[in-house]
């Protein structure tokens, strides 16, 4: 018996269903399941044992989805890395202290072994109760990662209840948490998950239309292209009946405009952390910003304004830096958040919150008044250092038509007048023309990734 | 250069009550008789580097050119650019 027997053998329920579509090209539960046994023998001649640190590059395939679920039945610690990202592979895997990398090779696959042994203890942990783990990474935007250690069985226990089966739309990485769930999720129900050619709002649009997609778990700023773009309006998305969003805030005046460009589909905000795991959230009423964060195994306290979570699914801890759990098992997510009764709204992350002389500004509530601008189509609001104040607000913005900063920032002043106190308007405006997101979809926050 | 004029109305724009071209005369003390406050010297500053290329850093011996009108628009007669800035304001 293994970990993940319970999860295939509710695969091959659904044997001849549609497990993945890559493109065009359809996968069943059965072909990923023999897939799997194919891996599981490979990597065994390979000599990969329970324990090893196994790096696997890769996107939603059938080859890499049939090689996670043969490495977590065979007891490794895999570390799920997409391609395409910057050049720090060697660096990574160093740090996650992987032993073997397998990566796609034309129609193949190329296994390279390193002769290295995990030596960290809570790797050594999880080999020695031969129980598989997830490494994953932090966003590297600002500065080193951390590596984020999970022991793969606690996180897989919460698929266990059954739930609808639908077709969802694999936006979110391979190796970000909010992809592996959409993974997971999708096959411990029986539902099938359509690989979209790209990740730009026409190749996910046109990937929602001819696969009749219903679910898509995405994030608000994904969602503001997608707006943006209008690619919402070439295609037929009718067949959509759940957006979900996470990973960041979404502004007010955004989910109106996609509650109005969606009517029918319902919006569903999530609540996770590559440390947590993504949590249940039970939403305030439909479109609702306000929320619930709970349910079985999660307790959740507010402490200086900022959200704690105590969860069962929560990570073993950090490779490289230190436990960041209080002896109780708490973890302070650096979320802020405003209370009303039971329901919390997420407000920022406390560091992203700009201190002008003392007077507190959140990023969110300018970006909400610039986004009203009908000149400006994207605006990212952050603390830039000041000699006399700290920091002042400093927005980035992506206009719709041409115009210059200096004209755009007397408008901006203009508009925010009555809107914004006087220390949350942008003492400076930068316009650019590529997009204000990284390539998972979320906002670039800090000044150098904008720069 | 910056005329008289401009520069008196990029100063006017920053305070938070409103005030006219005449009442910057060339002793004014800026920051005294005009009350403007740190919020409103940040965003003159910024506004001085952006649109004119005057940069004056925020140290109490450059922010004595406030003390006079007459100082401080010589001072940013002497260093201003010519043509305006494109890009970042």
């Amino acid at each position: 018996m293994t970990i993940a027997d319970w999860l295939l053998e509710r695969m091959a329920e659904t044997a001849e269903r549609d497990a993945l579509i890559v493109g065009d090209r359809p996968c069943s539960y059965r072909e990923l399941l023999d897939r799997a046994r194919d891996w599981r023998d490979r990597l065994h001649g390979c000599g990969v044992r329970p324990g090893e640190v196994v790096w696997l590059e890769g996107d939603y395939g059938p080859g890499t989805c049939a090689a996670l679920l043969a490495l977590i039945a065979g007891g490794a610690i895999v570390v799920p890395w997409s391609p395409g990202l910057p050049e720090r592979d060697a660096e990574w895997m160093e740090l996650a202290e992987a032993g073997v990398s397998l990566h796609p090779d034309g129609e193949g696959w190329r296994v390279q072994k390193y002769g290295r042994t995990a030596r960290h203890e809570l790797l050594r942990e999880l080999a020695g109760a031969g129980r598989p783990g997830l490494v994953l990474f932090t966003s590297g935007s600002t500065g080193t990662p951390k590596a984020i250690v999970h022991d793969f069985g606690r996180l897989l226990a919460k698929y266990r209840r059954r739930r609808e089966a639908l077709r969802t739309l694999s936006l979110l990485l391979f190796d970000h948490i909010g992809g592996i769930n959409t993974l997971l999720h999708t096959l411990a129900n029986g539902g099938t998950l359509v690989c979209p050619a790209g990740r730009a709002p026409q190749n996910v649009a046109a990937a929602i239309e001819r696969h009749r997609v219903e679910l898509l778990p995405a994030t608000p700023s994904f969602l503001q292209l997608l707006l943006m773009t209008e690619a919402h309006r070439r295609f037929d998305l009718s067949t959509l009946k759940i957006v979900t969003y996470g990973t960041e805030v979404m502004h007010d005046g955004t989910l109106e405009k996609l509650l109005n460009a969606f009517p029918g589909v319902s919006f569903r905000q999530t609540y996770g952390l590559s440390e947590l795991g993504i949590l249940r959230v039970r939403p305030c009423g439909p479109g609702s910003l306000w929320m619930q964060v709970g349910g079985e195994g999660i307790e959740t306290r507010i402490v200086d304004g900022l959200l704690h979570i105590r969860s069962d699914s929560a990570m073993l801890g950090y490779l490289n830096a230190p436990n960041p759990f209080d002896p109780d098992g708490w973890f302070n997510t650096q979320d802020e958040v405003v209370v009303s009764g039971d329901a919390i709204r997420i407000v920022g992350r406390r560091s992203e919150i700009v201190n002008v002389g003392g007077l507190k500004v959140h990023p969110l509530d300018v970006e909400e008044v610039l986004l009203r601008m009908p000149q400006i189509a994207d605006a990212v609001v952050s603390g830039r250092p000041h000699p006399l104040l700290g920091q002042v607000p400093e927005a980035v913005v992506n206009v719709r038509e041409e115009i210059g900063a200096a004209e755009l920032k007397r408008q901006i002043r203009e508009f925010c007048r009555g809107k914004l106190e006087r220390h949350q308007v942008p003492v400076y405006v930068a316009v650019r023309r590529e997009p204000l997101h990284t390539e998972r979809f979320k906002k670039i926050r800090h000044r150098g990734g904008l720069s | 250069m910056p005329t008289d004029l401009a520069l008196k109305e990029l100063i006017l724009r920053q305070l938070p009550v409103p005030r006219t071209p005449e009442d910057i005369r060339d002793d004014t003390d800026l920051l005294n008789d005009l009350a403007m406050d740190s919020l409103a010297l940040a965003n003159l500053l910024a506004d001085l580097e952006e649109e004119f290329g005057v940069d004056i850093p925020a140290s109490e011996e450059t922010l004595s050119l406030l003390t006079r009108y007459d100082k401080f628009q010589s001072y940013v007669a002497a260093r201003a650019r010519t043509a305006p800035p494109e890009d970042d304001a």
